[in-house]
């Protein structure tokens, strides 16, 4: 599946691994959460390679507590574009939990969330190929200008409010 | 009033430019409407019963004169000549052609509105008290928060896209004019013992086809951890709401599911987590930033009597009638709040014609420091007229029509735009209102009758808010034809309260006579003119009023 | 049955009616499936204006023949073959003159 990273559409290096396939040893996997919880979990960090873990939008971002400080990925998935429930799991694992590996948007992921995706901490986008790539591809990619404080990604954005500060009032009250 | 600086202009020019490209791309074809609908919706763009719908977007009821002028212009340039001013103080244009939005949002633009957030699954428009900011008995003017909110809400990170829509509303005053406890989160200013400025905060009120009046979940939140708090009821919500059944997405469902208490606990474990440091001194330098716009205007010392307005008032009739039901109370001496009621007898409750709104426009120029309030109750408000200006003020609006005397009378109807513009209604509601206001023509017989709230919703969906009316009217299709039912004691202020069904619907050539036959049961049982409709109602109860109504039909 | 085809046109908005030679704004013109067969076509154009974006969410409609006028069977319908009962001056009834 096509993955776009850093504003570059890469290769993806990483695989999801659902629970009935079988998990090789030497290559970045993902998995889900309940076969992190399940008897041989705790196995899965001891092959020496990169681990990540698929959160469905209805399961919760504490449940991953205990191995935060191990996983590089997190990826959330929408099920649906509508359903924003891994908006609030990207900013709690971020502002909470100070995590600072990778997290990936996944399944029904639409260009026009792209800014509001970054801004809560995604920062990487795994889009179905098809029409929502081809939008992907056409749109020019931004995130403009947006008021929130708690902004994650000030690379990219002017966070309003912080850039005020020192802006005198009477210049913009004209 | 609040005036956009450099960033919020380039943030709405963004936001323009962005929605033009979508509009561009579905006129050609690379967008399917199935892709294009959250995206128009995001900008306040529905498809409804005749036309294209553009709600635009009145920041918590406050226009300038330009601001109005513009929107008569758009309504002349770019729609059939007039607009409707809504129960959340925004403004709809029936009739746009798709092809023409990009062009009326950057109309909207050039005078610092636009129609982001006025519809879809995020926070919208935020409400407040008609009065902000005069209202003689407010604690606290509540504009400065309001506009915090409108900002920190714009275009949410991680709240647009939440179970179903979220409403804000927040009231300065103890008379609560902005019905926060039928909102998602109602707030109420307070001052606490060290006179701090504070909110009670109360979370899962709403109306639509489960009427809830909203719980208080905290008795005094300091100001400035507002956005904190805030943000962690809404990320509660966002988390936790219901998403299998979107009539059960409203977070009132959520907090009457999982109890009060279970669910004030989530939030505050949620406030408790973070440090809000940043936060809170972020907010509080914008709230200081804000309230610098929000000083006062050039008031002159007045005294609190004009000889002349006192004079104006003993000679003319007609005059003091106005006065008495429109104009209210102003917290400087000498000034007056004046209220257009766009309730003319037999018109369309909250429509406004351009040439009105540009005379509004005028008159605001002249008489009110060129500012307007659109209320909830779908009138319009000069907020600041010097008292002894009041008489040319209602010689202007006398001639024009706007002078209509019936603020909180039978004829000051709450009605949705209903089957006439809707595509969800299952009824009409404004002939009805067009007939209730013609056979109460008598204002006379309204006075009798006295404070009376009449609200009409054309579908469950309550945009007319009928629910909170003292006697609401739903009108719903039974057996392929229009069918209203009547509740009564309702109430939207701050002892809010849900009406109470009386029994079976009513065929629309039914209704009025229903209405009048509510209103005769009233005046024939009420101990004197001071028992107030709604006082008698509590005395007597639905059952009197049903087996009056019912045994006469 | 039987049934017409009505539509909003994506530019304008406005509500429109399948007819022989394409959409239009009178009702009274439409065509109208008697039977499933005429429906399934009248549908199939529909949803190839729709997909060609002339059109936005189109659907069936029931309705009546009284002479040479064709009349929705649901008052919704009527209405928007017309335009809001409380504007007469605006929508089909006013440019269409219809009663």
């Amino acid at each position: 599946m096509p993955l776009l990273k850093n504003g570059e559409w890469i290769l993806d290096t990483w695989r999801f691994y659902a629970d009935d396939q079988p998990i090789p040893s030497a290559r970045p996997k993902i998995v889900t959460l309940a076969r992190l919880q399940g008897d041989d979990g705790e196995f899965l960090f001891h092959c020496g390679c990169n681990l990540g873990v698929r959160l469905e939008s209805h399961e919760k971002v504490e449940e991953l507590e205990p191995w935060l400080e191990r996983l590089q990925l997190i990826a959330l998935v929408f099920p649906k574009f509508v359903d924003g429930r891994a908006f609030s799991s990207a900013a709690m694992l971020r502002g909470h939990y100070g995590f600072k590996g990778e997290i990936r948007a996944v399944g029904n992921v639409l260009v026009d969330q792209y800014p509001f995706m970054r801004r809560v901490g995604f920062d990487a986008f795994e889009v179905e190929p098809g029409r929502a790539q081809d939008s992907w591809k056409k749109a020019r990619i931004g995130i403009g200008l947006a008021y929130q404080y708690d902004d994650t990604s000030e690379a990219e954005a002017t966070a309003v409010w912080r850039a005020r500060r020192g802006v005198r009032p009477a210049l913009a009250a004209e | 009033m609040y005036r956009y600086d450099e960033f919020d202009a380039r943030f709405v020019a963004e936001r323009t430019a962005q929605f033009k490209d979508q509009v561009e791309r579905r006129l050609r074809g690379e967008l399917t409407e199935e892709e294009f609908r959250p995206l128009r919706l995001m900008n306040g763009l529905y498809l409804q019963l005749h036309a294209y719908m553009l709600r635009v977007a009145v920041p918590y009821g406050v226009l300038s004169s330009r601001q109005m002028r513009q929107l008569a212009m758009i309504a002349e340039r770019f729609d059939k000549g007039y607009g409707h001013f809504t129960t959340r103080q925004n403004i709809q244009y029936n009739w746009p052609r798709l092809e023409d939005v990009p062009l009326i949002l950057e109309a909207l633009a050039e005078v610092e509105m636009h129609a982001i957030q006025t519809s879809g699954n995020c926070i919208r428009n935020v409400t407040t008290d008609q009065y902000a900011g005069v209202a003689a008995d407010e604690i606290e003017d509540p504009r400065p928060h309001c506009e915090l909110l409108r900002q920190w809400s714009s275009l949410h990170p991680e709240f647009s896209f939440l179970p179903r829509k979220f409403k804000i509303a927040v009231t300065g005053a103890p008379f609560d004019r902005a019905a926060v406890k039928v909102h998602d989160i109602g707030l109420r200013m307070h001052r606490n013992e060290q006179g701090l400025p504070g909110f009670e905060v109360i979370v899962g009120g709403g109306l639509g086809r489960t009427p809830m009046v909203g719980k208080t979940i905290r008795g005094f939140l300091p100001a400035d951890e507002l956005l904190p708090y805030v943000t962690a009821i809404m990320r509660v919500y966002n988390r936790f709401g219901r998403r299998d059944n979107k009539y059960k997405a409203r977070i009132k469902i959520l907090v009457h599911e999982i109890g009060v208490d279970a669910f004030s606990e989530l939030v505050e474990a949620e406030f408790a987590k973070g440090d809000h440091g940043e936060a809170i001194e972020l907010a509080a330098a914008e709230v200081a930033r804000i309230e610098a716009y929000f000083a006062p205007p050039a008031y002159e010392a007045l005294a609190e009597k004009d000889p002349a307005h006192l004079a104006h008032l003993f000679e003319n009739k007609a005059f003091a009638r106005w006065v008495r039901h429109n104009v209210a109370q102003h917290k400087v001496p000498g000034y007056s709040i004046a209220n257009i009621s766009l309730k003319p007898t037999g018109g369309i409750p909250g429509d406004a014609t351009a040439d009105e709104m540009r005379l509004v426009a005028d008159l605001a120029e002249r008489y009110s420091f060129a500012e307007i309030r659109v209320a909830h109750e779908q009138n319009l408000v000069l907020p600041d007229v010097a008292t002894r200006d009041l008489w040319a003020l209602w010689q202007a609006l006398d001639a024009a029509g706007l002078a209509t005397p019936n603020l909180n009378l039978v004829s000051d109807i709450i009605a949705c735009p209903g089957m006439d513009y809707c595509a969800l209604a299952t009824a009409r509601s404004i002939p009805i209102a067009q007939a209730i206001s013609r056979r109460f023509a008598d204002l006379s017989r309204q006075e009798d009758v006295g404070d009376l709230h009449i609200n009409i919703s054309g579908c469950i969906n309550a945009c007319g808010h009928h629910h909170v009316a003292h006697l609401g009217i739903l009108g719903l299709e039974k057996k392929g034809v229009e069918s209203y039912q009547i509740t009564l004691g309702g109430s939207a202020d701050e002892n809010a309260a849900i009406g109470q069904l009386i029994g079976p619907g009513f065929a629309a050539h039914e209704i009025v006579d229903a209405v009048e036959a509510v209103v005769r049961v009233y005046l024939d049982g009420r101990r004197g003119q001071e028992e107030r409709f709604l006082d008698f109602f509590r005395r007597v109860g639905v059952k009197h009023f049903k087996e009056a109504i019912y045994a006469t039909a | 049955m039987p049934e017409i085809i009505t539509a909003n046109h994506l530019i304008g908005g406005d509500v429109v009616f399948l007819a022989e030679n394409g959409w239009t704004p009178n009702v009274d013109r439409a065509t109208v499936a008697e039977d499933e067969a005429t429906r399934a076509a009248l549908e199939a154009r529909a949803a190839e204006a729709e997909a060609m974006n002339i059109v936005v969410a189109p659907y069936a409609v029931e309705v009546r023949r009284e002479g040479s006028r064709i009349v929705p069977v649901h008052y919704r319908e009527v209405m928007r073959t017309r335009g809001p009962t409380v504007r007469p001056d605006l929508g089909h009834q006013a440019s269409l003159g219809a009663s």
